[in-house]
This record gives C-alpha cells, structure tokens and sequence, in this order.
C-alpha cells in the first residue's frame, strides 16, 4: 500500500509540474535533432533523385540501404533496419547491458556523453523543483536549483559511473569469460544460450540497483541538503536496503509500466504503414507522445521515490 | 536401430544392381578399399587401405604423390594454421598433447599385381610442400616406385596408417563423442598435365581428386549412430561391445562419416523426378529434433530443384548431417554426405538453417559431380554453388526476411525483404576489388577478399550473366555446363567454352572482365536536363531567319540524359527514358567509353531515366545512381530520419541511467 500511495503521490507532483516534464521531452527532441538533421542529409544525398527514394517512401529499399551501409561514416552509419519497432528499443537495450557505447560512431556517442551529463545538471533542477511544497515549473526556478545541485549530482554521477564502470565492465567482463568457459565446453547452443541471457539479466539487475541507490542518493542530497557525496551515496543505500519492499516495489512496478508502455508503442508502431506523409506523420507523433511518456515516467519515479524517501524520514 | 537394420537388409538385396549402376557412371581411377577401427577412448584411427590407381594419363608415373591431410592439425606451424592466423592460431593455442591430430603411415606397399611386384614403399616416403616451401607442413608425402607406371596399367597399394582425431580446429575432429571425419585416410592425388596435381591443406581450400570406388568397413563401439558417404551395406555387432558399418558408394571422388551416440536418425526416400529416387537420411542433434521438418523440406527442394538445374541427382543416398555445437564442422561437403547447422531458435525465413542446407546439398554438384579444382579456381567450385543456393532458395521459400538476434533471440523483421540481387553484391562492393576472382585459393590478399571473390562475385557474375544471357539461354547451357562435366576437371576455359556455344558468340569479353580482372561494375544516369528549345534565329544558307513559335502551340523542350560509367568493366547497357506525356524510350549503349549522351527534342520533358532498367547487371556495385529523375521523392528522406530519430531518442532517454 505504501508503494501505492507514494505512487499516487508523485504522480500528483509530476501532474503539479506537468509543463516540467514536456521540458524534458524537449531537452531530449534538440539533442536527438542536433544528429538527426545529419543523418537526414546523409539519406537525402543518397537517395537523391533516385527510384530509390520512391521504394523507400513505399517500403524499405533494402538494396538501397546495403549501399548506404557500405559508403557511411558517423552518425548516419547507425542507420538501419533493426531501429525500426521493436529492434529500436532492442538496440537500446542491448547496446546498454552489453556496454557497447563504444561502438557507437563518435559523433553520437560525443552527443550521448554531452546529454547524460545534462541530464545530471537537469536532475537537480527536477528534484529541487519536485521538492518544493508546490510543486511547480518555472524555468528560472528550475534552473536555479539545477545550478545549485549540479557540483553535487556531477560528483554523484562520476561516483555511480564507478559502480556502473564495475558492473558493466569488469564483472561483465568477468562473467563473459565465465560464459565462454562454459559455451567452449557445450555440446548444445542451448546452455551458452541460457547462460548468456544470465549474465544479461545479472547484469541488468545490477544496473537498475545501481541507478535505484543513485537516485535516493540524490533524493538524500535534495531533501537533507547534503554536501557529502559519498554520504548521500551511503545514505541511498543505506534506504534501498533498509526497506527493499517499498523501494524495489516502487522501482519495479515503475519498470513495469514502462515495459507494458513499450510492448504497446512497438505493436502500434508496426501497425501503422508509413508509406505516405500522413502515416509517416502519424508514426512521428506516436514516437514523441512515446518519448514524452518514458520522459514522464522517469519524473514519476524520482516523484515517487521522493515521497517514499521523505515519508520514510517522517 | 532396429528400424535401420529393416533398412539395411532390404539394401543388401539391391546393392548388387546399385553398386553395378554407380560404377557405370564414369571411370574408376582411384578406388579404395578400406577397414578402419577408431578407438574411441584413445581418440584414434588404426586404419588398412587397399587403394587401386590407374595411370589415365599420356605419362609414365614414377612416383605417387599423397595427401596426408590431418597433419595440418598435427602443429601449430602446419600451413593452414599459419595461413589461418590469427584464428586458427589463437584456438590453437590453448591446445593440449591430447588436442593435436596427426596422420601417420606405418606402412605402404605394392601389392602384386599384373603390372607390379611386391615392393615397400616406405623408404621413399618424402613428405613434399609444393605450394609454400614449408617445411614443416606435413600433409602431402610421394613415394617412389620401383618403376614408372605406364599409361592405363594400374596398381595397387596397401596402405596401413594411424590417424589421431583431432580437437577441431575447423572442419573435422572430435568434440566430447561428436565425430565428423573428412579428409582422413591417406589419399592420392590428381595426376595430369604432366604431373602431380597434390596441394597441401590449406586455410581456404582442401578438395581435388580422381572419382573411384569406396568400400569402407568402420569399426566403433556400438552406441554411435553412425554415418557416411554412400550406402550403408551391412551393420554387424560384435560380442565386444562394437560393431561395423559397411558403406560402398562408386563414382564418387571422397569419403567422410560422422558418429555419435546422440544422433537422432531418420530417413525418407524422395522422389525427386518421375522415376528418380534418392534415399535422404538426416542426422539430428537431439536438441534439434523440431528443426527435423525444415531440414528434410530444404534437402528435397535442394535435391529436386538442383537436379532439375544441373541434371538428375545420381547417387542413391544423400546424407545430411547436424552438426554439434562447438564442433566447428558445420558447413561442409564430401559427396553424397554434407553437414549443416542450425541454432535451435532459427526462425522461419531468417534462411538458417535452410540456406546451408542448400548451399553443402549443392557442392554435391559443383565439386562433388563437377570435379572442378578447389584449390586452383576456387570461384568454380565455391561461386557455381552460392548461385545455386541463392537460386534455389529463393524458388523455394522466395526471399530471406532480415533477421537480428538481440541476447542471442532472433528477431525477424518480416517487412524487410532481403532480394535475391542482394546476394554477395556489399562483399563485392566492399572487398572483391582487391584481387582477381581467378586466383589459387591460398594466394588471395586475405581471407575476406577469397570469399569476395570465390563466393561473392562468382556468384553475382553468374547472375549478371544468366540476366544478360536470358533464362532461354542461361538454363539449358548451365545444365549442359553441369552435365558435360560431371566425373571430370573442368578448367575456366572448359566453362567459357559451353557459354560461347550457347551464346552463339565468343563471351570472352564478358567473362575475363570478371574472372581476370579486380574492376567493379558502375554503370549510372549522371544528368538529366530539359530546357526550353530556342527558335531558329540567325543567317541560313545566306537568309535571316527568326522563327517564332505559333500562339497557343506547345512549348518545345531540349532533353539530355547523360549516362556514364564509373567501374571498370565494359558491358553494353540498355537506357529506358520516360517523359512527361508517358512515352518511354529504350536506348542502347555499348558501354565502352566513359559516358554517352541522348538528347531529344519534344514537346514532353524527360521525367524518368534508367540505365539497366530490367536489372540485368546485378554486379552493378551502386544501384542507386542507375535512375534519376526529374524530381526527388522528399518523403522518403523524412521518414528515414524520422525513423532514426525515434530511435535515438529512446537511446538518449535509456541511456540517461548513468546521468541521473
């Protein structure tokens, strides 16, 4: 009941702040643009006044596509079919638990980089704002609280990326080498199948743990003032572990709305035919109002957890 | 296994005609006669072969040239590891005593005959490393005999040899009680052209032999299910625990097996062509029990489509084996018998493990029936067999949909259709540039430019020719190619030949562009223009002139389609012009000089331009400039991005977990 009620509660402060949460949306629709334009002249160049363009406008060209691949660099080289519906949110996925940021073009990954550490700057005037007795937006209100908390959040940050450095790299690593011990001496696909997705999972797991201590750490850093990463980091975790029902069902039940969420968006979207303006605008509009529903969702469970950890102290 | 011993005794009744008929198909240079025991607990072969060799040469033969294949694996200085560094030399590696595989003959000697005394070899025996001078390669030996073998005497040699089967590195070795032995016994070369034709074992080639008659008696515990090429005459258990495999197959030109006691076994007789039937039997891993039905479905296409193809499927059997994980054996031919693969949750349409099939189903043609030299043209054996996959695939089950795994699940994108011209042309593109196709296997600048070239762009020139030829032509002269080979060793040449008699003209010029030369194929529309056309105005044949377009009248324009050619291969093009009112023009151009200009004049602006518009030249590198128009479509740039940019931003948003 308790994860309910502070459910119920941040969702009154994300609604309080809705204006909050389109910021956000826009925040994240500029960064993804700065490299989308590119990459739409890149695919605008190649097509040209090509026969290609009319198959791609139908369908998907998946000659086109392969000559594309072959002769592109940077950003427009992520390009492809597995980033449409499901393989979008797969490649994500994927590309998160296997720690493959590096193979990401550099152009994009600079961009990703940039963004996060926004997002460390902008996490701070979240919660500062969320904080308040009424919740509200106000640019330079929200602003002003992002400045204040941003020393602190970086630090937090660079200290989680420690544990995220150890998990997504070190005991992935570690636990690899464990599964390719185990797939050289397999005699079915099946057992290094099996264990693969184990050590995803783990490592998964892992990292949503991490991000969930954070987050309080932050939370502790807002509502107590602190100044002391390393206590606020202690102090999340110190509450994550004290009361894993409320926390972890919080963060789960979250986690699973944003599953639900997803699941729904790729079935629509595959549904939808682009093979026309008003499909391809119908598909835009489904993936921004999808976006703005992950942007919304994120805010939710800092709201929520916020309460939780407040009525927690109270 | 009692069903297979039903089997096995309604074999024996025919075997008599079977072998008869087998043995008709062509001559028998190289026969052997085999006993062989594999202690399994040792991981040994003991093996005795009686090998009969005829001298079908013009040459008296002094000395015999022989592979002795599993030496490759016997250290890491063979030639095919130290040309298949750094893999084959990183697996190799953590190799123990117990991994390496070695093939040693203890004895080798005359057998008398009615051209030969009694005499052992032995002492002659010199190991021999034609290709690469390296001495420490140990997979092909010659002895010399007593006195030169006359042309058409025959002799007989007994063979006794020790073979350690080896952990796989690639292709044959044991993994835990999985076997799968290629290239195992002792085995003379080719002679001809006035010498021993005998390469070592290389990285990327291994196969070139005479065709003859195997008997082969196999002796192994007898819980392994077992299998081979050719049929399977007689199973006897003895009282210790093992049993023997008798398989015979004539008029083939190797021998492989394969056993294990988790196989599962089925066979099916297929009726493949009104009268023509073939014995299929598959060889399952257990864990791929439901993949049984695409398995059986894609040998019968393979079987009946190729045989349709290439000519009527000889052989009685055909063995069709999955291999075990790990076993790095997947993906290979010997005749009458091939392995495949699968992953046990290979979707329908991702083409696995139907493609594979096909693909080792169909070296049963082109290196199996067409005994064509792997080692020396790779493309004949290799690109003649990509283009039968991709050809039969495609008949059977139409295009592959593009299929990713994410943590190892495929995903099917069923909207996204993989054409059959896609096949081999981004290798092309990207890597074939770096060698001729016509190269020996091994002398390829690396192992990605001997696939280009030997899969990729054989394949693809195959394909450009059976377009640029038409199916009329194209179909009956690959048949005739297949079938006027069949039993022999065809030569580049040999294949020009049947292509220039059913093209009614020398297609030299098309085939050496692609078989000798390292030039790509760009053929593009580089310009397409429309102007208003200007009245006639100045001084004519000593009058002024100012003509003047008549009130009402439709404007005329001046149209160009310039059309260039960017690669280096020359083929004549056709053009396909469409204007504005809806007429279309075909222009043809030899494709010789760099570019070609059309111009026409008219009251209808050129809208649409096209060089190769019925897609001909799929070894066209980039289709893409093959068309322009008169506008570009601007949706489809939009929706491309747009696309992308959904993507991203979900990607931002996820990866915002190390932000806060």
């Amino acid at each position: 009941m308790k994860t309910i009620s502070n459910l119920s509660q941040g969702y009154k402060t994300v609604r309080a702040a809705g204006r909050l949460v389109v910021f956000l949306y826009l925040v994240n629709l500029a960064f993804s643009l700065v490299l989308a334009v590119p990459v739409y002249e890149a695919i605008k160049d190649s097509l040209g006044r090509s026969q290609a363009g009319e198959r791609m406008a139908r369908g998907f060209d998946y000659q086109w596509w392969e000559e594309f691949r072959d002769k592109s660099h940077g950003p427009a080289a992520t390009y492809g079919p597995s980033i449409f519906g499901r393989g979008a949110l797969l490649n994500s996925l994927e590309s998160l638990v296997g720690m493959r940021l590096g193979t990401l073009p550099s152009g994009v990954l600079l961009i990703l980089i940039v963004y996060i550490i926004i997002h460390a700057f902008l996490a701070g005037g979240l919660l500062g704002s969320y904080a308040q007795e009424s919740p509200g937006f106000r640019l330079r209100g929200f602003l002003g609280e992002a400045i204040r908390y941003f020393p602190r959040f970086l630090g937090l940050m660079l200290f989680s990326w420690v544990f995220f450095y150890a998990v997504g790299f070190v005991l992935n690593a570690r636990l690899s080498a464990l599964l390719e011990r185990i797939s050289h001496g397999a005699l079915t696909e099946r057992t290094p199948f099996f264990a693969g997705l184990a050590v995803s999972l783990i490592v998964w797991v892992l990292m949503m743990f991490i991000q969930m201590v954070f987050d309080y750490a932050r939370i502790k850093t807002v509502l107590e003032s602190r100044t002391n990463i390393f206590r606020a980091a202690w102090e999340g975790l110190a509450l994550v572990l004290r009361h894993p029902l409320a926390t972890f069902g919080l963060y789960y039940l979250l986690f699973i709305v944003t599953a639900i969420l997803s699941v729904a968006y790729v079935l629509l979207k595959e549904t939808i035919v682009q093979s026309a303006a008003a499909g391809v605008l119908l598909a835009f509009v489904l993936q921004q109002v999808f976006i703005l529903a992950l942007v919304g969702l994120r805010c939710w469970t800092y709201a929520g957890q916020l309460h939780l950890a407040r009525n927690l102290k109270d | 296994m009692r069903k297979t011993l039903v089997t096995v005794g309604f074999i024996v009744l025919l075997t008599g005609s079977l072998a008869a008929s087998d043995e008709n198909l062509c001559p028998q240079v190289a026969s052997y006669d085999m006993d062989v025991r594999l202690d399994t607990a040792r991981k040994v072969i003991i093996g005795r072969e009686t090998l009969t060799w005829s001298n079908t040469s013009r040459d008296s033969v002094g000395e015999m040239w022989f592979h002795l294949y599993w030496n490759a694996f016997a250290n890491n200085a063979s030639t095919f590891i130290v040309e298949g560094r750094p893999t084959r030399q990183e697996v190799s590696r953590e190799f123990r005593k117990e991994d390496w595989g070695y093939s040693r003959v203890e004895a080798i000697r005359i057998l008398p005959g009615p051209s030969s005394e009694p005499y052992d070899l032995k002492p002659s025996l010199t190991f021999r490393h034609p290709d690469d001078n390296n001495a420490l390669d140990r997979t092909v030996f010659s002895v010399t005999l007593p006195k030169p073998l006359r042309p058409g005497q025959t002799i007989r040699l007994e063979i006794t040899w020790e073979g350690k089967v080896p952990r796989p590195l690639a292709r044959t070795g044991v993994f835990k009680d999985y076997y799968l032995l290629g290239q195992w016994f002792p085995k003379v070369g080719v002679y001809g052209e006035g010498g021993w034709n005998c390469h070592q074992f290389h990285d990327t080639s291994e196969f070139f032999a005479d065709y003859g008659t195997y008997d082969v008696k196999i002796t192994l515990p007898s819980a392994f299910v077992v299998g081979a090429t050719g049929r399977r005459l007689e199973l006897v258990r003895h009282a210790d625990g093992t049993a023997t495999h008798r398989y015979h197959q004539a008029s083939v030109h190797d021998f492989a097996w394969t056993a294990s006691p988790r196989f599962l076994e089925y066979q099916q007789r297929f009726k493949f062509a009104p009268g023509k039937t073939t014995e299929i039997t598959l060889l399952l891993q257990p864990e791929h029990k439901g993949l049984k039905d695409r398995y059986l479905k894609a040998v019968m296409a393979a079987v009946k489509l190729a045989s349709r193809n290439y000519g009527d499927y000889p052989y009685e059997t055909v063995t069709c084996v999955d291999p075990a994980y790990n076993s790095r054996s997947g993906g290979m031919e010997y005749p009458t018998f091939f392995t495949a693969g699968a992953d046990f949750l290979d979707p329908v349409g991702s083409g696995d493990p139907e493609g594979v099939t096909i693909h080792e189903f169909g070296h049963g043609y082109f290196y199996g029936l067409v005994g064509s030299n792997e080692f020396e043209n790779p493309w004949m054996d290799e690109g003649f067999t990509s283009f039968l996959e991709s050809e039969i695939y495609d008949e059977a089950y139409g295009p592959m949909l593009y299929t990713r795994r994410y943590f190892g699940i495929p995903v099917v994108f069923k909207d996204i259709k993989i054409p059959i011209e896609s096949s081999g042309i981004s290798e092309v593109r990207q890597t074939a540039g770096l060698d001729m196709m016509q190269r020996y296997a091994w002398q390829f600048q690396d192992a990605e430019s001997y696939s280009a070239n030997s899969y990729a762009k054989a394949e693809v020139m195959l394909r450009t020719l059976k377009r640029f030829l038409g199916e009329a032509v194209f179909a009956p002269m690959i048949k005739d190619y297949s079938q006027s080979f069949w039993f022999k060793h065809p030569r580049p040449q040999d294949f020009a030949s049947v292509v220039n008699r059913h093209a009614g003209r020398d297609m030299g010029w098309f085939l050496d562009q692609f078989v000798y030369g390292a030039e790509t194929c760009d053929y593009a529309v580089g310009e397409v223009g429309n102007e208003p056309a200007w009245p006639l105005k100045g001084w004519l044949d000593g009058k002024y002139v100012e003509e003047k377009t008549p009130a009402g009248a439709a404007p005329l324009y001046e149209s160009d389609v310039l059309v260039r050619r960017l690669g280096g291969i020359k083929v004549p093009v056709e053009i396909q012009v469409t204007f504005d009112d809806g007429r279309v023009r075909r222009e043809t151009w030899d494709g010789q000089l760099q570019w070609k200009r059309f111009s026409y004049k008219g009251a209808s602006q050129v809208v649409l331009a096209v060089v190769d518009p019925d897609f001909k030249l799929v070894a066209d590198i980039n289709r893409t400039n093959n068309s322009l128009m008169r506008r570009p479509n601007r949706l489809a740039p939009w929706k491309a991005a747009a696309n992308w940019l959904g993507w991203f931003q979900h990607a931002l948003e996820f990866f915002s977990i190390f932000g806060g």
